[in-house]
């Protein structure tokens, strides 16, 4: 098979546009398949496949839309894809529970975006030691065990951290949302 | 399960961490259908997770108005799937097709120069007879003219990567440095397996080792013979008839034929002895250095902890795919050269993560003639994932001070004018800035660099995707 068989749309400067744009919303890809697989090393294979696809239709791409949007219509596709093939996902998310689930998420976004817009003035707050944890499992994507040994805990002390965190990061967005509606 | 509890609580930060079990997945599945608020509470947890995990962490700053780059990403994350039709992606649920698409971008890619190399191309270091390849424990960071391998490409050498494999000098000088500091310089004809960073086995040849205060009890045998360092810089030869010899050109070392226990000695700076190892004899005599091939003069050479290997001569070739190994490397490109104009440099770079300093670096402005010497930092990332990718850490200390770092794109390819090296091929454009947050086209970057207080070191973070990372060090030129 020769080269242009292959990926006879890609030409030397859309290549490059692809992974310009891929590269610049692969955030938002990720995040947006999160929702349906929240396990980031099972989301990440997700979006990895997504990329090939992308790249594949790249040609079909309109360049006066978005590409975020576009994007995550193949990444929900796969997503689901790949929910299907593994039984613990499947029984999760089975009998329509993953389509409600997305649609609910879209009702919910612009509620979502500006709780999230307080997220970094709460990851801000938090003391050293939860916030060098919290870089190392989602900067630095260590796994727990990694962590466990860099903090000298438990793994199982790491997880119940990491869920408090979440927890008080919850608790903080809550109160910076009321206080940002009564002022 | 009920909505709200603590077991439904448990179970979402199980679920987010991957280790959540069968039966709290019923239990979430049948709440999840009942229960409108659990969804909604569901969703949220998910989304934070997900926002944490797609990298919006940024505890530099305090929040404020963003960029106008960063705005339009947030805004663009508000995503609205449409309805996908159904037969956008038919016929592609098969592996077949998977495979067909993963190769597909795996050739595209490496036309483009990209990733994916482990994927695309059987590196050089595959056609070396033993796997598997990984671990990677040492990097070529020398090597002489007349040096030959055996059994890789021609073009295999100085910045590659050994793992355990037996590497096979033919001729020529090569020095490998191991990922824990140790330095081991062989000689010609020489075959040597690393088992480990910590254990090496001499099968013939010459090898001279350097260990560092924190990989003393290094090993290295020989057949029938182990030595073992106790901080030192020492010699091991094993000649064609199985005889081995040990030189200990600075510290000690102990050394002993393991069938003899009688064997067992120990050698101080200076000291040479002989093992037989058939006929269980020790014979110490004074040593002939020459036989020993000397270890190369590291005085003036930046020192590098971590990820980071410095490279004693510039690598012919910087294209993507040409290193398959996950180590930052570093190497000289002019040790003498005046600016031809003046030159913006960054100074300052505050950590991402834990400073509160602001993504804006500090800048200077470098005079016009001043004289430099320029070094390049290049890490190419093994692996073929878009995401995620691969963090490589480490420390790089200068013996003269730093001048400044040249890091964004456009400046980079000013420099290239003046400060690459002849002799290597470099790869230029778009796919080899830092993702920095002050780069304009990386609003969300990874990459960290910190240039300490003392404008001697850098710490380095560097995570790459699909390409290379590469910048630029400019730093203060010796006086004589």
């Amino acid at each position: 098979m020769k080269e242009n068989d292959i990926a006879p749309h890609l030409t030397p400067a859309n290549q490059k546009e692809f992974l310009r744009v891929f590269l610049a919303n692969e955030r938002e890809i990720l995040r947006y398949v999160m929702a349906f697989v929240p396990h980031a090393p099972d989301a990440q294979e997700i979006v990895q496949q997504t990329a090939l696809v992308l790249w594949e239709k790249f040609h079909s791409y309109d360049r006066e839309r978005p590409f975020a949007p576009w994007a995550c219509r193949f990444a929900r596709h796969v997503s689901l894809q790949w929910i299907e093939r593994r039984e613990k996902w499947r029984k999760l998310l089975d009998d329509g529970l993953a389509k409600e689930l997305a649609e609910r998420r879209e009702q919910l976004q612009p509620e979502f975006d500006q709780r999230l817009s307080h997220l970094d003035a709460c990851l801000g707050k938090l003391p050293d030691r939860q916030r060098e944890l919290v870089e190392g499992y989602y900067v630095r994507q260590l796994d727990a065990r990694a962590l466990a040994e860099e903090s000298r805990r438990s793994v199982e002390a790491v997880y119940k951290t990491l869920q408090r965190v979440r927890k008080h990061l919850r608790e903080c967005i809550e109160r910076a949302r009321l206080e940002a509606n009564t002022s | 399960m009920k909505f709200p509890s603590t077991e439904f609580e448990q179970a979402l930060s199980d679920l987010c961490h991957g280790t959540i079990e069968d039966q709290a997945i019923d239990g979430l599945h049948t709440l999840l259908q009942q229960d409108a608020d659990a969804r909604d509470a569901y969703l949220w947890r998910i989304e934070l997770h997900g926002e944490l995990s797609a990298g919006r962490l940024d505890f530099a700053t305090p929040s404020g108005p963003e960029s106008p780059q960063e705005a339009g990403l947030v805004k663009s994350a508000v995503v609205t799937a449409p309805p996908l039709h159904p037969n956008v992606l038919s016929g592609w649920r098969g592996l077949r097709f998977r495979k067909a698409l993963v190769a597909m971008a795996a050739v595209v890619l490496v036309v483009l120069g990209y990733g994916f190399k482990r994927m695309a191309t059987d590196p050089p270091m595959q056609q070396l007879a033993e796997r598997p390849l990984d671990p990677f424990l040492a990097i070529v960071v020398d090597e002489s003219h007349d040096v030959a391998w055996e059994g890789v490409g021609p073009d295999w050498g100085l910045g590659h990567a050994l793992g355990r494999q037996r590497a096979h000098l033919e001729s020529g000088d090569a020095t490998l440095q191991l990922h824990n500091g140790v330095e081991l310089m062989l000689r010609g004809p020489t075959e040597l397996q690393l088992l480990s960073v910590d254990h090496a086995i001499l099968q013939r040849g010459q090898v001279s080792a350097r260990v560092p205060e924190g990989a003393i009890g290094f090993r290295l045998d020989a057949p029938g013979l182990n030595v073992v360092d106790l901080g030192t810089e020492f010699s091991l030869a094993v000649d064609d008839a199985g005889a081995s010899s040990v030189h200990v050109f600075e510290g000690k070392v102990r050394a002993a034929l393991p069938s003899l226990p009688s064997s067992r000695t120990e050698l101080l700076t200076g000291e040479t002895a002989q093992f037989d190892a058939d006929k269980g004899e020790v014979t110490r005599r004074l040593s002939d250095v020459s036989l020993f091939p000397p270890l190369n003069d590291d005085a003036g050479l930046p020192k590098t902890e971590g990820d980071i290997c410095f490279l004693r001569k510039p690598p012919p070739s910087l294209h993507p795919g040409t290193f398959e190994h996950d180590s930052i490397l570093v190497f000289r490109e002019k040790d003498n050269v005046a600016l031809p104009r003046r030159l913006r440099v960054v100074r300052k770079v505050s950590h991402q993560f834990r400073s509160k300093q602001p993504s804006v670096p500090e800048t200077v402005d470098l005079a016009a003639h001043t004289p430099v010497q320029s070094y390049l930092i290049h890490f190419d990332r093994v692996g073929d994932s878009w995401t995620g990718g691969v963090t490589a850490r480490g420390v790089i200390r200068f013996d003269q001070p730093i001048l400044g770092l040249v890091i964004e794109p456009e400046r980079l390819s000013e420099t290239d004018l003046f400060c690459c090296h002849e002799d290597t091929d470099y790869v230029k454009g778009i796919t080899r800035p830092l993702e920095m947050r002050f780069i304009s086209d990386a609003p969300n970057g990874h990459d960290e660099v910190y240039l300490t207080d003392d404008g001697h070191e850098l710490e380095l973070t560097l995570r790459a995707g699909p390409y290379v990372d590469q910048f630029r060090v400019l730093v203060e030129v010796p006086t004589e």
